[in-house]
């Protein structure tokens, strides 16, 4: 029989303000100049701090206009980025181009990897631009190539303006992480590595990190039960193996993203007749049994990903209640139906414990803008804190709801835990930088690899579990 | 803290503006507004800098290079001659050259002591010693007018007469003024001879006919063998250099006379083009909310320069005049001026520093010159219109109407800037090139592949009342607009293409914008009848264009699909090939009398065309018209073959602009001969020719279905399947390509065998497969080699008309490539289907309804759509109108029941911002349904093709519900369940599903929200490239260009995802 488990309590927290889109109150009769405003506005001084005491010892002084520059001088500027890259997909020669040629494939990359020159410069097809209050500079140099440059980032840039109106730069600042509220790990010295010097007691507390389930697909259907029933606690008795986590510890199973299945992806509404094909929703009544069935042991929050009936821009809304009929009986108790991105707090009278997570469009589409060899996303993931930004691409490259006054992706404070789902393979770090301390973990695609990542609530150590039908 | 205060002076307007949240932008968009086009700017700098290398730089340095003192007994002077013109010095008539030399200098060149002339015939009875008494009645009747009377022997350009000369006066004018009234006087008979010599003057009372009438410039041209645009020399001892009363503004002003000075045909090193200055510029006019700017009352506020050399491929200058203060521009000088006045004075004399020999602009003629000179009037600046060079002559604006069989009636202004060439790229455009708009935006759109940033003239205004960023925002803008026609002339060689007309047809290169093309044949008839003899008839027009002829054949085509390969045999200039090979010339022409006068043998001495005229036969004599077309074709030959050898890409172009030059003029001959208003009709010529054709046409279907045959060898029968003009398409029956192929170029030759030369039958190509819908309309795959196809060829269908939506272009394109390239009828058909169904769904986006239509004249005796629409739109705003000759864009929306179609059209804006429903069965029915039938029915039949509009897809219709106006103002909406469509009540009235439906309720929010995401995507992409395009991320976007197809969409894509979510929200209102 599945026991029932006690319900790691969380808070309700205000991180989460920006993302909760009422619908009635959506207004779409703007552009999106705002958000940028708002970001750069918003970051600015974070930025000019960080540059500030990084080049504090350069003597070099800070222009508030970028094309107030004088050529050969040494000055730094703040501003958004802009990299405008060969294959990034354009809505107007979606419309214009000529009917007759091909249409071009999907290029895994914005960027061409042939584009970039060994000067650091970039070829016609891709460039970097800052834009501030005054206007663009492009950004040229060898440097240009070691930092990661995206769309949307705010960043301070030091540099020399060339003949050409160019500005070669030195250095680039971002933000940097912001502060965060101390949490002593609990049996870790300072400086001691977190992986080695901690092992998890029976008493110890678990969330269950999933994403991509793609719940209906026949081929993985086995893999799904599999886990279901493992976290039910009815594989207890053959898999009560040493070191693996006992599922009565694992208090919240957390799906972030692609839930549902596409396999019966049929043309949803029928152009030439007027019905609508109900079965073509049937995959979201799956999840929904799935779901259910977990909700008397575990809570479950399901976040809506790329491929789910949710709405396609960032913010994704919860999941839609009336696509539930079974789990929201639970709606009070073990079932929730957050947002993307979403913030957990966790935290207790012991320790402070905050978790931000996403279905992983933020990180992928970066990635997109990123060469070969400099695309790791443990390395995104820390960028997107430093940058205090989770999606620096939106609007540009990832479609976000056209904010008129906030720009709700800026990262107020470091959780303490970090993750991103749909992504290729599971990887996990710990960043520490000026007394932050965060746990980043890439949520591994769970119809591809059959894992998911469980991580210690206390120690915040992430490993991985992986179900073989 | 770098400033981000909020800017309360900038106050926009435009729809895009006031759609958005304010507070917050104003802030953001203070700033001025750097894009790509400056990244561009800055590079120009740079290549400036580069090429000159070690020479010291000219970048933007204005005046021209100093011509050092010369000796002109020792010193050749050549020179491009680019403008002639009639001028008087002391009295007496001068053509007026001006040009530039190979190092760039200036010189106007005043050609001397050439006399007008005409000649008339020296009647029957005249005697020499009675030339006398014809100089004082010449005299008499227009005193002061001969300069001298010469009697020569002359040939008639019109008609065989033997090849006998007859005698004719050459008549000197003293004057090319007085030349009309003299020949009047001779046509008209009206020479007033004295009393005493009435006798003599009997032999002139009943007038005569004029012959070689011609302008002064074109007639001094033609005998000093200067054509446009040539090469002149001025022989060193023989020219004088003018240094008292100098009239220009040239280097040097230098006379000569006419005999003296050497022309040089476009050849060797007098192909080149000098470095001639052009100047290519943009005005902006701060205008007033709503009306269209009025030189009366709103000021110039920027004008953009662009100075650029011939041949070298970046401009020097790039400069703009700004009223009030601007920020700095990267590689752009900013003038700031204080006053107006200041900066159109200051502006004149950079025009007469920077001395441009060209000026170009988009729309210059219509709008920026006289917007320019109207203004400087009402600001009393009397010392404005001087920028022409000539430093004295005001530049004045005038009205002129040009008519044209070729190209319509436009009505137009013209200025006069002396010795400056005028090329409006917009002219241009709209003589050589057929698009559905004209607008600066859709031109560069379509040649250059970008889309341009358009700011509406009332946005203008705020930007320049903002502070020196905004304004500067504008200085970038303008200079874009300056920059694009130089890019565009540059990319249509429109300079190189009229400079190599302008020297084969030898008319000045001003002619080609301002004249129709009859003066090009007429120049050349005339330099080719002064070589040998001959003088033209100055034919009086009777003005009777009814007369008509019998035009090309067409073999009735047998209409259907063909899935074998169909081979296509074409006469190649067909026109010209039949005047050489039949020798139809006025010169050739015969009538009966001269037949039995000269007892001419048929066939032997003459022949008959198959119209029943009558010419003399080559032997006899070789025509004029024969022998300028094998000139020009012969000229064109080599042209091409120099092309191939060419490396110079810059020579290259210049020799692709001749040959095309001379293709056009040779088949423009024909066309002369046939225009019944023309100077010089000849339709004994022009129905010949095309009887001609049509008999050869004839021909060929017999000898190839003659030969072609299954009797004869062959596998299958061939068959003719359709016939037009020059061509012949052949149903070999053979499957393959290749065998198709070589029975095509075997046929040609076999054909060709039998014709006169150079008329020569060629297989060009083979269509596989070939859709025949009708006379003139057809598509097929284009094969040149077996191998691989090389295009896809349409001809008279939709896709290329412009009087149609781009709908019905797309659904064309894309069912014609399904049908042809990708062999799938069912495919093709599915999705017409889809289509359909989609436009009575209302989900086809406004840009793809918009037809356009120009608004020519204003007589129209039907009622028309886009007329109607014109003068509604006058009467909401009378500024922002269409005005004649411009394009008018509408769509056609949903009226009274039984209205008129023209009752329908309306503005797409209007539309959109009003949501006013689409007549989508007008769309269905007048757009779609014929092109695609005519597709259809060869293919599937009729009955089955006609389903496509009727079938089970049309049942679901959508319509917009308008926001005003009409009924809606006392209808009681009721919700419906969207599961059983069943009106909603009681507790269940505001939300989306009723109770017997709440167990789909899942999935029906799973529909409407996959909508709405599609909307959400949609949205995202639209704004962001708007945002990539005007290339800042930080300020709003302002364009309004509605000739982008991203404008209609962004705008519609806002108001379908806010009704998308109110819909949505339906499903909140219960509590899950």
């Amino acid at each position: 029989m599945p026991e029932i488990r006690s319900n790691l309590p969380t808070t309700a927290t205000s991180l989460n303000d920006g993302f909760t889109l009422p619908i009635t109150k959506r207004n779409y009769n703007r552009q999106y100049a705002p958000i940028y405003y708002m970001r750069l506005h918003q970051l600015m001084s974070q930025v000019l701090d960080a540059a500030t005491s990084k080049w504090a010892d350069k003597n070099v002084k800070y222009l508030n206009k970028c094309l107030d520059v004088l050529v050969g001088d040494t000055v730094f500027v703040v501003g958004t980025l802009f990299k405008d890259m060969k294959y990034k997909p354009s809505m107007l020669e979606e419309v214009t181009r000529s009917h007759w040629g091909a249409p071009p494939g999907k290029k895994p990359k914005y960027v061409d990897p042939q584009g970039d020159c060994e000067d650091g410069g970039h070829k016609d097809d891709s460039s970097i631009q800052l834009e501030d209050s005054s206007g663009r500079i492009t950004l040229v140099g060898p440097k240009v190539q070691e930092f990661m440059l995206i769309t949307g980032v705010v960043c301070g840039v030091l540099g020399t303006a060339g003949e050409n109106g160019r500005f070669t730069v030195v250095d680039v600042v971002w933000g940097g992480f912001p502060e965060q509220i101390y949490r002593p790990l609990s049996g870790v010295n300072d400086g001691e590595d977190v992986e080695m010097a901690d092992n998890d007691t029976p008493e110890d507390t678990y969330i269950c990190l999933a994403s991509g389930l793609y719940i209906g697909q026949k081929k993985t259907d086995y893999k799904h039960v599999l886990l279901a029933e493992y976290l039910q606690g009815l594989l207890e008795e053959d898999g009560a193996k040493d070191g693996l986590v006992k599922p009565k510890n694992i208090s919240r199973f957390i799906m972030a993203g692609n839930n549902c299945s596409l396999e019966s992806e049929r043309p949803v509404i029928d152009t030439l007749s007027r019905t609508v094909d109900l079965d073509a929703f049937k995959p979201m009544a799956r999840v929904d049994e799935y779901i259910a069935q977990l909700l008397p042991s575990i809570s479950v929050d399901i976040m809506a990903g790329n491929d789910d009936p949710g709405n396609m821009s960032l913010p994704q809304q919860p999941l839609h209640l009336s696509m539930f009929p079974q789990s929201r009986k639970f709606k009070k108790a073990t079932f929730g139906s957050v947002s993307n991105p979403y913030w957990w707090d966790f935290s207790t009278d012991e320790a402070p414990l905050k978790v931000l997570g996403t279905s992983g469009q933020n990180v992928s589409d970066i990635y997109k803008y990123l060469i070969e060899g400099r695309d790791d996303i443990l390395d995104i993931m820390e960028h997107t804190l430093a940058w205090r930004h989770l999606c620096p691409t939106a609007p540009d490259t990832l479609t976000c709801y056209p904010y008129g006054d906030d720009d709700p992706f800026i990262i107020k404070e470091t959780p303490h835990l970090y993750f991103c789902g749909n992504q290729d393979e599971f990887q996990t770090s710990v960043v520490k930088h000026d007394g932050v301390s965060v746990r980043l973990v890439a949520v591994p695609r769970f119809d591809e690899t059959g894992e998911v990542v469980l991580v210690n609530m206390r120690t915040l150590k992430a490993e991985v579990l992986r179900i073989v039908a | 803290m770098p400033s981000m205060e909020v800017d309360m002076n900038v106050k926009r307007t435009g729809d895009d503006v006031a759609a958005m949240e304010t507070k917050k932008i104003k802030s953001v968009t203070k700033e001025p507004n750097p894009t790509d086009f400056e990244e561009e700017l800055i590079l120009l700098t740079q290549a400036s800098d580069a090429e000159k290398g070690a020479v010291v730089s000219d970048d933007q340095v204005w005046p021209r290079p100093e011509w050092k003192e010369f000796d002109p007994q020792t010193t050749d002077i050549s020179f491009q001659q680019i403008d002639a013109e009639e001028a008087s010095v002391n009295g007496h008539a001068v053509v007026r050259l001006f040009g530039v030399t190979k190092e760039g200098h200036t010189i106007l060149c005043n050609i001397r002591g050439f006399c007008h002339y005409f000649y008339a015939p020296v009647p029957v009875g005249f005697k020499a010693e009675n030339l006398s008494t014809l100089k004082s009645a010449i005299a008499n009747t227009v005193p002061d007018a001969l300069e001298r009377l010469e009697v020569c022997e002359r040939e008639s350009f019109w008609g065989y007469n033997g090849g006998a000369k007859a005698k004719f006066f050459k008549i000197f004018a003293t004057n090319p003024k007085l030349i009309p009234k003299l020949r009047s006087a001779f046509e008209n008979g009206n020479l007033n001879f004295p009393s005493s010599h009435a006798q003599v003057g009997m032999l002139f009372a009943n007038g005569c006919t004029s012959f070689d009438n011609i302008p002064y410039v074109l007639r001094c041209m033609i005998d000093c063998h200067i054509s446009g645009m040539s090469w002149v020399t001025l022989p060193k001892g023989k020219y004088t250099i003018e240094t008292q009363s100098l009239v220009s503004r040239c280097q040097r002003e230098i006379n000569i006379s006419y005999k003296d000075l050497i022309a040089h045909p476009a050849d060797g090193e007098w192909s080149d083009i000098a470095p001639l200055r052009v100047l290519s510029f943009d005005i902006e006019c701060a205008g007033r909310k709503g009306v269209f700017p009025d030189p009366k009352i709103d000021p110039i506020i920027q004008i953009a320069n662009v100075v650029s050399r011939q041949g070298d491929t970046r401009p020097f200058v790039r400069n703009v005049f700004t009223l009030n203060t601007c920020s700095p521009i990267a590689g752009a000088q900013v003038l700031e001026h204080e006053s107006e006045g200041d900066m159109l004075m200051r502006w004149k004399q950079f025009v007469n520093e920077v001395d441009p020999d060209v000026i170009i602009g988009y729309n210059t003629t219509n709008f920026d010159f006289p917007y320019l000179i109207d203004r400087a009037k009402t600001l009393k600046l009397t010392d404005f219109p001087y920028f022409g060079r000539l430093t004295h002559i005001q530049n004045v604006l005038r009205d002129s109407t040009f008519s044209s069989k070729a190209y319509g009636t436009r009505e137009s202004k013209v200025l006069n800037i002396d010795g400056r060439t005028q090329l409006d790229l917009l002219q241009f455009i709209q003589r050589e090139y057929k698009l559905r708009t004209y607008t600066l935006n859709a031109v560069s759109a379509h040649f250059l592949k970008e889309q341009k940033e358009d700011v509406h003239h009332s946005i203008i205004t705020d930007l320049q009342n903002g502070n020196a960023d905004t304004r500067r925002r504008l200085a970038v803008y303008c200079l874009k607009d300056a920059y694009l026609p130089q890019r565009l002339m540059d990319k249509l060689m429109c300079l190189i293409n009229y400079t190599e007309m302008a020297r084969v047809t030898g008319v000045p290169f001003s002619f080609l914008l301002s004249r129709g093309q009859q003066i090009k044949v007429i120049s050349q008839l005339f330099r080719k009848a002064l070589e040998v003899g001959m003088v033209i008839p100055n034919l009086k027009q009777d003005g009777s264009s009814e007369e008509q002829y019998e035009g090309a054949t067409v073999i009735e085509p047998e209409r259907g699909y063909y899935d074998i390969p169909i081979a296509t045999l074409d006469f190649s200039s067909l026109y010209p090939s039949i005047m050489m090979a039949h020798n139809l010339c006025y010169t050739t022409l015969l009538d009966k009398a001269t037949v039995e006068r000269l007892d001419l043998k048929l066939d032997e001495d003459y022949h008959r065309t198959p119209n029943g005229d009558l010419f003399v036969n080559q032997k006899t004599r070789k025509g004029i018209l024969p022998i300028v077309l094998e000139e020009l074709l012969s000229a064109r030959k080599k042209a091409k073959a120099d092309l191939k050898k060419e490396t110079d890409p810059f020579k290259k172009a210049v020799l692709d602009g001749r040959q095309l030059a001379l293709k056009i003029s040779a088949n423009s001959v024909y066309g002369f001969t046939g225009a019944t208003v023309g100077k010089l009709p000849c339709l004994a010529i022009s129905s010949s020719v095309t009887a001609y054709g049509r008999d050869m046409i004839q021909f060929t279907k017999e000898q190839v279905e003659n030969k072609y045959t299954k009797a004869n060898g062959y596998p299958e029968n061939a068959k003719v399947i359709y016939g037009d003009t020059d061509s012949v398409m052949v149903k070999f029956g053979v499957p393959d390509l290749k065998t198709a192929m070589d029975m095509g170029l075997e046929a040609a030759e076999y054909v060709s065998e039998m014709f006169l030369k150079p008329i020569k039958l060629e297989f060009e190509k083979v269509y596989f497969p070939y859709l025949l819908i009708n006379k003139k309309r057809y598509a097929g795959l284009y094969w040149t080699n077996p191998e691989k196809f090389d295009k896809m060829d349409t001809k008279g269908i939709e896709t290329v008309r412009r009087d149609n939506c781009r709908l019905v272009q797309n659904v064309i394109e894309t069912v014609l490539r399904k049908i042809l390239m990708d062999r799938d009828v069912e495919g093709a058909q599915a999705y017409v289907k889809t289509m359909v169904a989609n436009l009575l769904q209302n989900k086809v986006d406004l840009s793809q309804l918009v037809i356009t239509k120009q608004l020519s004249r204003q007589d129209y005796a039907a009622k028309q759509a886009h007329v109607e629409l014109a003068e509604r739109m006058r009467k909401r705003d009378a500024g922002s109108a269409p005005a004649l000759g411009d394009r008018v864009a509408y769509v056609i929306i949903k009226g009274a029941v039984g209205g008129k179609n023209y009752e329908k059209s309306e503005d797409p804006s209007y539309v959109l911002e009003n949501n006013i429903p689409i007549d989508t069965k007008y769309y269905l029915e007048n757009q779609l349904q014929k092109p695609l039938q005519r597709i259809f029915d060869p293919i599937l039949g009729e009955r089955k093709s006609a389903q496509l509009m009727t079938g089970a897809h049309t049942r679901t219709i959508t319509v917009a519900a308008p926001s005003t106006g009409g009924l809606m103002k006392f209808a009681v909406k009721t919700e419906m369940c969207k599961g059983c469509r069943t009106p909603l009540r009681g507790k269940w009235a505001k939300g989306a599903v009723c109770e017997n439906c709440v167990d789909k309720a899942g999935a029906l929010y799973q529909q409407a929200l996959g909508q709405l995401s599609e909307l959400e995507v949609k949205f995202g992409k639209l704004w962001t490239e708007c945002q990539r395009c005007q290339g800042s991320l930080h300020q709003d976007i302002l364009c309004t260009s509605r000739d982008c197809p991203i404008f209609f969409m962004r705008r519609r894509v806002q108001k379908d995802i806010q009704s998308s979510v109110a819909e949505l929200s339906k499903f909140d209102v219960q509590d899950w």
